[in-house]
């Protein structure tokens, strides 16, 4: 585990520690440091919609719930998997209510297109096409390292997959896009 | 034109985590000291921040996601036990002491006599317990053996005309003042009642 994700998770525990002392400032400095990503986190898993309502959800259930969190993984990971559970709760709501939103291979360009409004450059748009590309286990985990720099180990927990298998998910994914964006030039 | 990898797949390895800002010191020289002599991985650094930048979303307002989140609730007596002042731990092991020691005399009966209620007493001694109180006087009942349950004897419907007639010349007997003698009481008044009295 490198400094910078230990001196994370001193950060985090001492906020964590003070919120529970009673301190409310510190929630809002731990959300500052993890709002952003758990929203790039919703977006690219392609959630189109409340986005903010959804990484909210997350933080009050894990404030809610503080005490089970254990320093085995760091915080960040844990905001990630109450979040993912919390899309895939949302994906099947929606998909009771006839509003399916199934993250098909074929149709992920669709998925992003909302967050084309929000990128005008057109390198970022062949970028997210060549992401489009990968399998959904392969993008998320592509993208959890690519975005976040997590570890293998951060992101298996997170995808329910084991260390090495996240590695070589990666790998293939870069190809892959390097490809894509080399036939696509 | 497809791009080249490079053939350090270390670091190679370390360029997102390097991108994210999350390398130590050391691990973040190395990497910039490999960058400058490899153009495969400058290129491939490169592709990494046009990922970043392609699915940048908007940063959520802290302040209004923390507004949503309760403030922690202090709970009272939540230091452990071990940590709480030398008085109160005293206190509380003193009184479960005291509470254990009554609980086992009771269950033991006490190691002495027993003072019993004159309606169990006159029912110890076959006496009909819904007759006006006769100036009886108290009446001890024997120790019980632990795990025993408490026998007020038999009812004088149940009892046969041998067994009232011995019953009434015990009465007969009895003076005044009943001895607090656990002796007493342990021989059963009426002889025999134990084994037959419930029968039919």
């Amino acid at each position: 585990m490198s400094s910078a994700s230990n001196e994370d998770r001193a950060v985090d525990a001492a906020l964590i520690e003070r919120w529970k002392g009673g301190d409310q400032l510190a929630a809002t400095m731990l959300v500052e440091r993890h709002a952003a990503a758990l929203a790039r986190f919703a977006a690219s898993s392609g959630v189109r919609e409340q986005v903010d309502e959804l990484v909210q959800d997350t933080f009050v259930r894990a404030f809610n719930s503080i005490d089970s969190f254990r320093a085995d993984s760091t915080l960040r990971t844990w905001l990630f998997t109450i979040l993912k559970r919390l899309i895939l709760d949302r994906r099947r709501a929606e998909k009771r209510r006839g509003e399916t939103v199934e993250l098909e291979d074929g149709h992920a360009v669709q998925q992003y297109d909302a967050l084309d409004a929000m990128v005008a450059d057109e390198t970022a748009r062949r970028v997210r096409q060549a992401v489009e590309t990968l399998s959904p286990l392969q993008r998320e985990v592509f993208l959890l390292r690519v975005n976040e720099g997590l570890a293998y180990g951060e992101i298996a927990s997170i995808v329910g997959s084991t260390e090495g298998a996240c590695r070589v998910h990666y790998h293939n994914a870069m190809r892959a896009i390097k490809e894509a964006l080399g036939d696509d030039a | 034109m497809t791009m080249r990898d490079c053939p350090d797949g270390v670091m190679r390895d370390l360029l997102p985590v390097y991108a994210a800002g999350r390398l130590g010191a050391e691990q973040h020289a190395a990497v910039e000291g490999h960058l400058a002599a490899c153009a495969e991985c400058r290129a491939e650094l490169e592709l990494i921040r046009a990922v970043i930048r392609a699915y940048a979303v908007p940063v959520p307002d802290a302040a209004v996601i923390a507004a949503h989140i309760r403030p922690r609730r202090r709970v009272t007596g939540s230091v452990p036990f071990h940590r709480q002042p030398l008085w109160r731990v005293a206190a509380t092991a003193t009184l479960m002491i005291a509470a254990s020691a009554t609980y086992v005399a009771v269950r033991s009966g006490g190691g002495g006599p027993r003072a019993i209620p004159d309606s169990a007493a006159r029912l110890v001694a076959g006496v009909d317990a819904s007759r006006p109180d006769t100036g009886a006087t108290p009446v001890t009942a024997a120790p019980l053996a632990t795990g025993t349950s408490v026998r007020l004897g038999v009812s004088l419907a149940d009892l046969t005309d041998a067994q009232l007639e011995a019953l009434l010349a015990a009465m007969e007997g009895i003076e005044g003042n009943v001895l607090a003698d656990p002796e007493v009481m342990a021989k059963p008044i009426i002889q025999g009642s134990d084994a037959e009295g419930g029968r039919n």
